[in-house]
């Protein structure tokens, strides 16, 4: 492929046919400011941010979208380039509530970046701005429009990544905004509170539900026995927020800060999904012997649970019937764990911190209360805690480790990767594999399905029988990958399905990032920490053992089915 | 056989049917049946004549007598006078304005005299419905002639040397385009046709559609011909029903005559129509739009390069021309380019068509070559100024285009005169306006739609145009401050410089254009507080002229909120913080003793 | 399909229909009450018939025509030059003539 030959800032640059003005500039480091663009999502070139002047074109190029061609001559930095950028954010700056000081994304506003990096000290314009209600249908996602830039980057993740098209731009000119079909709130439509448009915010147009005034009232509840559950994508995450570098693992000062806030006791959803892979594992070998319906997909994501329920409403048969670890932990909690430990169910809260934010609405779902009680009280994120944590003072990267509560708390590897995709699958297959096969696995690790394609699938041997199994993750590759099935052209007998990219590492409700380098570094360290784990199968974990032997029954038992099963509901799209 | 001897023309364009021609045909008919002359007589329903001021037109032949404003009681005087004893209605024909007789044809009258009508050619002329007239007017003959004789390279050379440039706004060469469409191998490609007519007060391309669709039809064809296209789509505004309707009636007559479909005149090559209909918006006139519209996604430009020629519609190369465009191209092919090319000037070939509007007395749709001059325009086809009043400006280029005062009434309608003096040829609105206007005004009326019809992809021109105009209502609602014309031409250079698509980059030009002609009426709203065109309600202040009352009392009466006091036969007096500015008192007095 | 033969044969046939529309010379009858009176209808008729079948682009119109009432019906022919000339007495078949010899002297005219 013959090469393009440019020069950008007077410095000669070499690139491929098709590269942007900005791919080339950053290729010789040269910064050119951006808001609408997003590495990882469709080009548009609406915000204007980016422009540079190319010699003999009369107007500024988008450099985002404008793609280099021989000889070209760019400059990034003339009077015109300035002016023209600085102008776009004094208008944004215009029409944009100037609450920045007691906002939730002070501080992490790439708009009041762009705005001191731009050097824009005057706004001289003071007409009318939009007025327009807060969205607080939805228990996942707020909406502020009044907030919103009009970047169409949550848009574009919407439809482009999670295929699900929930929020759109309507109306035109200054009236336009980013809205759901008909104004209807978010929650009466078929967003499945992933949680990503959030996370490709700029601003605080689209931000958590938050539930952190919740957990401080509960933790100041004298007469409440509070505990907590911690997902395990939030140990791979959190020190992000304090500084610490992606991929930092922080289970043990996860822990103390727990306590350092005032929980009566801090527990690990990883226990939960130990159980979660005794159901599973037994439910797949009951349809695998009785016929079906296979393929058997997961359901410990909410997200893609609820997207089946809108768009694939026939494949819910095939949606496994256990609950998510959550909501298993949440059930369990205030059944065995309280009378076990001998505490009036009433007055237990039960939190769970998650990378999510689609776990709270599947908190709120009517049927999450089978222990007679609302199973989980309250859902925080990741980054939810962290504000706790900066709120009570805590010096979180110097914290000593500690040490999760038991009996909840005990875990083993296998449920530490369900934080990133192909976890459920691979702790599944070592269940299996042992529960099947009657032999013990020399080789734990299931290399075949870990990676960060956007599908994936492997065969593995089960009792002599091959079995065929797949990997999606981002609900755009799951539509893809049912579409195929639908279309009878790829037969499995077991799937993983995980709503966000990457699987709960790259969660709505983890520190702001959609950088697949730091979803990666995210995986490794949950990778890492299956590895130190001394158990890492979950038919090992004694606790479990335990639960089923004093309390449960057999897996996949009456009580079992009871407490740990749920069921489905066909959701219309609009 | 039917022995006619007579045609009625009636014209049943979008202008003359809101005048109410259908009443007139039909009560023409009506008087017809009984006086037993509808076997020999024959109705036809045409489309524009562009005269629309002087509409319902009705067309008598064989005289070819050209009657105006006629009304359904007006039909049996026209039966039993013209029809029946051959007596020429004089009442009902044109007179030029300040002309004492009137004008029996067609061809005499001042406003089609100048006129070179091309493009419109067989609008008004032809039964639009029916398509035997259009072949009758060697319609669907380019196309045999380009099937069947020339090759695709030949066709789209013959365009070249026509010089024809695109009528939509952009002027570029129409032959270059389609040099482009045709060069991008790809085995879908597409022929699209650009009806989304935006321009406040255009609507050349809705008369040919209603006029004359099949020139569209065969035109489009035919670049589907020359690029290797089989598949054309009309992108036409939903508000243009009359248009819609006889497109369609033209695409069913041309696929039951087997003209459109496969093996065209016995060729091999194969094309077909659908129609688009738009939802009004402006910007998808703009053709990524437009694209992004046809695919049923939300109308908004994307950014350029890919252009459509490469990756168009559903990412296929595709040809976007406009209608007006279009209507040349089949004369273009069977009279050869070089017919076409000795019309109009040396950069700017061929006619072009504009809508008079404003305040002008012959209102309507004229065609002239390129190179006639604004003031030919104006006042030999436009019949001048009403009232006697003075020129002051004409709008060309539609909101997108500029001012023009009256020392450039000599330039050269052509693409290239008007860029040099700071105007456009855009679409072809040309709007007149008299002494009575207020530049500032003006502006803020053209940036309101701008604004308006912003899609809001892009920050400049969806927050831009917004603060924009919100600076121009301040100024003409008398809050003007200092700095805000420098702050109209920051923010000018912004939204044109750095704007996605030509909608945003042109959004500013109402007000550039009339800063760089009429700065001083700015000033003067500004620092005078003043409108010296006496239409700013905020800046007026009504009083009486104590040595011109003549104390008859008529102001008093007419004013609404009795704030004009004084006894009879005394000169009365405006109580300022009573008077809301209306202007009835003015209107009233018989004396020009109130001043504003 | 529609072939090029097709296709210009029903240019030609319009064509006919339409010359109505750009006239060559008028053929004025003489409608007025006497001249009715005197069967002016009936020429007419056969001239539009005429002129119908031969495709000319003569124009056939009624009117007033100041003749004596002995010498109805009566037919004006104008042609394109503006020359007129009077024919008086005039019947269906005589008209037809009439028709066939203008409207050929016309097409010579239209052709210089």
């Amino acid at each position: 492929m013959e090469r393009i030959k440019l020069t950008i800032d007077g410095i000669p640059v070499e690139v491929d046919p098709g590269t942007t003005i900005l791919e080339a500039a950053k290729r010789i480091g040269i910064h050119v400011p951006t808001l609408c663009y997003h590495p990882e999502l469709r080009l548009e070139g609406a915000c204007r941010i980016c422009v540079v002047e190319v010699e003999g074109m009369k107007n500024l190029a988008a450099s985002c979208v404008y793609p280099v061609s021989n000889g070209m001559v760019v400059k990034t930095n003339t009077d015109a380039v300035r002016k023209a950028r600085k102008t776009v954010v004094e208008l944004l700056i215009a029409n944009h509530p100037m609450d920045c000081l007691v906002c939730r994304r002070h501080g992490e506003c790439e708009l009041q970046d762009l705005s001191r990096q731009l050097g824009v000290r005057q706004i001289r314009f003071h007409g009318e701005k939009r007025d327009i209600p807060i969205d607080e249908s939805s228990h996942s996602v707020i909406r502020d429009p009044n907030k919103c830039i009009l970047c169409g980057r949550c848009v574009r993740i919407c439809e482009q990544t999670q295929a699900v098209s929930a929020i759109g731009v309507a109306n035109r000119g200054a009236s336009s905004i980013v809205t759901t079909p008909f104004n209807h709130g978010l929650a009466d439509g078929p967003c499945v509170g992933c949680g990503q448009c959030i996370n490709v915010c700029p601003v605080a147009a689209l931000a958590e539900k938050d539930d952190t005034e919740r957990v401080w009232d509960a933790l100041n509840d004298k007469k409440a026995h509070v505990i907590v559950q911690v997902a395990p994508a939030v140990r791979a995450a959190l020190g992000e927020e304090f500084g610490m570098r992606p991929g930092a693992l922080v289970t043990g000062k996860l822990v103390t800060a727990l306590r350092k806030l005032g929980f009566d006791r801090v527990f690990d959803t990883q226990f939960a999904a130990d159980v979660t892979i005794m159901e599973e594992g037994h439910e797949f070998l009951a349809r695998l012997q009785n016929n079906g319906p296979l393929p058997m997909i997961t359901s410990c994501s909410p997200g893609w649970v609820k997207y089946c329920e809108h768009f694939f409403p026939d494949m819910l048969p095939h949606v496994s019937s256990c609950k998510s670890p959550q909501q298993m932990f949440g059930v369990l909690a205030k059944t065995y764990y309280a009378e076990k430990s001998e505490i009036n169910p009433a007055s237990i809260f039960s939190v769970s911190v998650m990378p999510c934010t689609a776990k709270k609405t599947e908190a709120a779902r009517d049927e999450m209360n089978t222990s007679g009680y609302q199973d989980v009280d309250a859902v925080i994120t990741t980054r939810e805690l962290a504000n706790m944590i900066r709120e009570a003072g805590i010096d979180f990267a110097n914290l000593q480790d500690g040490e999760f509560d038991l009996p909840m708390g005990m875990s083993t590897g296998a449920s530490t990767i369900f934080g990133v995709t192909g976890g459920v699958m691979e702790a599944a297959l070592r269940s299996l594999s042992e529960l099947v096969d009657g032999k013990e696995l020399a080789h734990v690790e299931f290399e075949q399905v870990r990676g960060f394609a956007g599908i994936r699938e492997a065969s593995v041997e089960l009792a002599g029988k091959k079995v065929r199994v797949a990997i999606a993750n981002g609900l755009g590759q799951a539509k893809k990958l049912l579409d195929q099935i639908k279309a009878g052209n790829d037969e499995y007998h077991f799937i993983e399905i995980m709503g966000c990219p990457g699987g709960c590492i790259g969660g709505g409700g983890q520190p702001l990032s959609t950088d697949p380098e730091i979803r990666m570094k995210r995986a490794a360290a949950l990778y890492r920490q299956d590895m130190l784990k001394r158990v890492r199968k979950s038919h090992d974990n004694p606790a479990v053992k335990e639960l089923y032997k004093n309390y449960l029954g057999e897996p996949n038992g009456e009580k079992a089915h009871h407490l740990l099963h749920t069921h489905y509901t066909q959701r219309s799209k609009y | 056989m039917d022995l006619i001897r007579s045609h009625i023309l009636v014209c049943a364009g979008t202008g003359c049917a809101s005048s109410g021609c259908k009443k007139v045909s039909n009560a023409m008919l009506e008087s017809m049946q009984k006086h037993g002359l509808d076997k020999e007589v024959k109705i036809i329903e045409t489309g524009c004549f562009g005269f629309c001021m002087m509409g319902p037109i009705v067309m008598i032949y064989p005289e070819g007598a050209f009657y105006c404003q006629v009304t359904p009681e007006d039909a049996e005087e026209l039966v039993t006078e013209h029809l029946l004893k051959g007596r020429i209605v004089e009442r009902l024909l044109f007179k030029e304005s300040g002309g004492q007789r009137p004008v029996a044809l067609f061809n005499d009258i001042g406003f089609y005299q100048k006129q070179n009508r091309v493009a419109l050619r067989n609008c008004g002329a032809i039964d639009a419905e029916c398509i035997e007239e259009y072949i009758a007017h060697d319609g669907y003959q380019a196309l045999a002639k380009a099937v069947t004789q020339m090759t695709p390279a030949e066709a789209i050379d013959e365009l070249k040397k026509s010089g024809l440039r695109g009528r939509g706004g952009g002027g570029f060469p129409t032959g270059r385009k389609w040099e482009f469409a045709a060069a991008t191998k790809d085995e879908v490609k597409y022929v699209v046709c650009n009806a989304d007519e935006g321009d406040p007060g255009a609507f050349m391309d809705r008369s040919i559609l209603e006029g004359d669709p099949h020139s569209i039809i065969e035109a489009m064809a035919l670049a589907g011909y020359a690029i290797g296209a089989r598949q054309g789509y009309v992108y036409v505004r939903a508000e243009y029903p009359i248009a819609v309707e006889r497109l369609s009636i033209a695409i069913k007559a041309a696929r039951e005559m087997g003209i459109l479909g496969n093996n065209i005149f016995g060729s091999d090559f194969g094309f077909d129509l659908g129609i688009r209909l738009g939802a009004g918006a402006f910007v998808c006139g703009e053709e990524t739009a437009l694209i992004s519209s046809i695919e049923g996604r939300r109308g908004t430009p994307r950014p350029r390069p890919p252009y459509p020629a490469v990756k168009g519609l559903w990412n296929k190369p595709t040809l976007i021309n406009n209608v007006e465009t279009f209507a040349n191209i089949p004369q273009i092919i069977l009279k050869g380019g070089e017919w076409f090319a000795s019309m109009g000037t040396e950069k700017s070939k061929g006619t072009k068509v504009f809508a008079l509007a404003g305040n002008i007395n012959n209102t309507g749709l004229v065609e002239v070559p390129m190179g006639t001059t604004l003031r030919e325009i104006v006042y030999d086809i436009g019949g001048g100024i009403p009232g006697g009043k003075a020129f002051k400006a004409c709008q060309t280029g539609g909101p997108s285009g500029g001012c023009l005062p009256a020392e450039y009434l000599d330039t050269h309608v052509d693409y290239d005169s008007l860029l040099a003096v700071g105007s456009m040829m855009g679409s072809g609105g040309l709007i007149v306006m008299d002494e009575n206007t207020c530049m500032v005004d003006v502006a803020r009326f053209f940036l309101e739609f701008t604004q308006d019809e912003s899609c809001g992809k892009c920050i400049p021109c969806r927050e831009g145009t917004k603060r924009m105009l919100e600076i121009l209502e301040r100024i003409t609602n008398g809050e003007g401050r200092e700095g805000d014309i420098e702050l109209l031409e920051e923010l000018s250079e912004t939204i044109s410089r750095a704007s996605l698509c030509g909608l945003g980059q042109t959004a500013p030009n109402p007000v550039l254009a009339t800063l760089r002609f009429f700065r001083h009426e700015y000033e003067a709203h500004i620092n005078e507080k003043r409108c010296p065109a006496g239409v700013c309600q905020a800046l007026l202040s009504y009083s009486i002229i104590e040595d011109k009352c003549k104390g008859c009392t008529l102001c008093k009466k007419a004013c609404p909120v009795d704030a004009i006091s004084g006894d009879v036969r005394k000169p009365h007096v405006i109580d300022i913080e009573k008077c809301i500015k209306c202007g009835a008192c003015v209107a009233k007095c018989p004396f020009k003793a109130i001043s504003r | 399909m529609l072939t090029i033969e097709q296709l210009n044969e029903i240019r030609d046939r319009v064509k006919k229909e339409l010359a109505l529309r750009s006239p060559g010379g008028r053929l004025i009858v003489g409608m007025g009450t006497t001249g009715l009176a005197a069967g002016a209808r009936e020429v007419l008729t056969a001239a539009v018939a005429e002129v119908n079948a031969r495709g000319s682009n003569l124009v056939v119109a009624g009117a007033d025509l100041p003749v004596r009432p002995d010498q109805l019906p009566a037919v004006k022919h104008v042609a394109p030059s503006g020359a007129e000339t009077l024919y008086t007495s005039v019947t269906a078949a005589s008209v037809r003539e009439l028709v066939q010899k203008v409207s050929g002297k016309q097409n010579v005219a239209a052709d210089s």
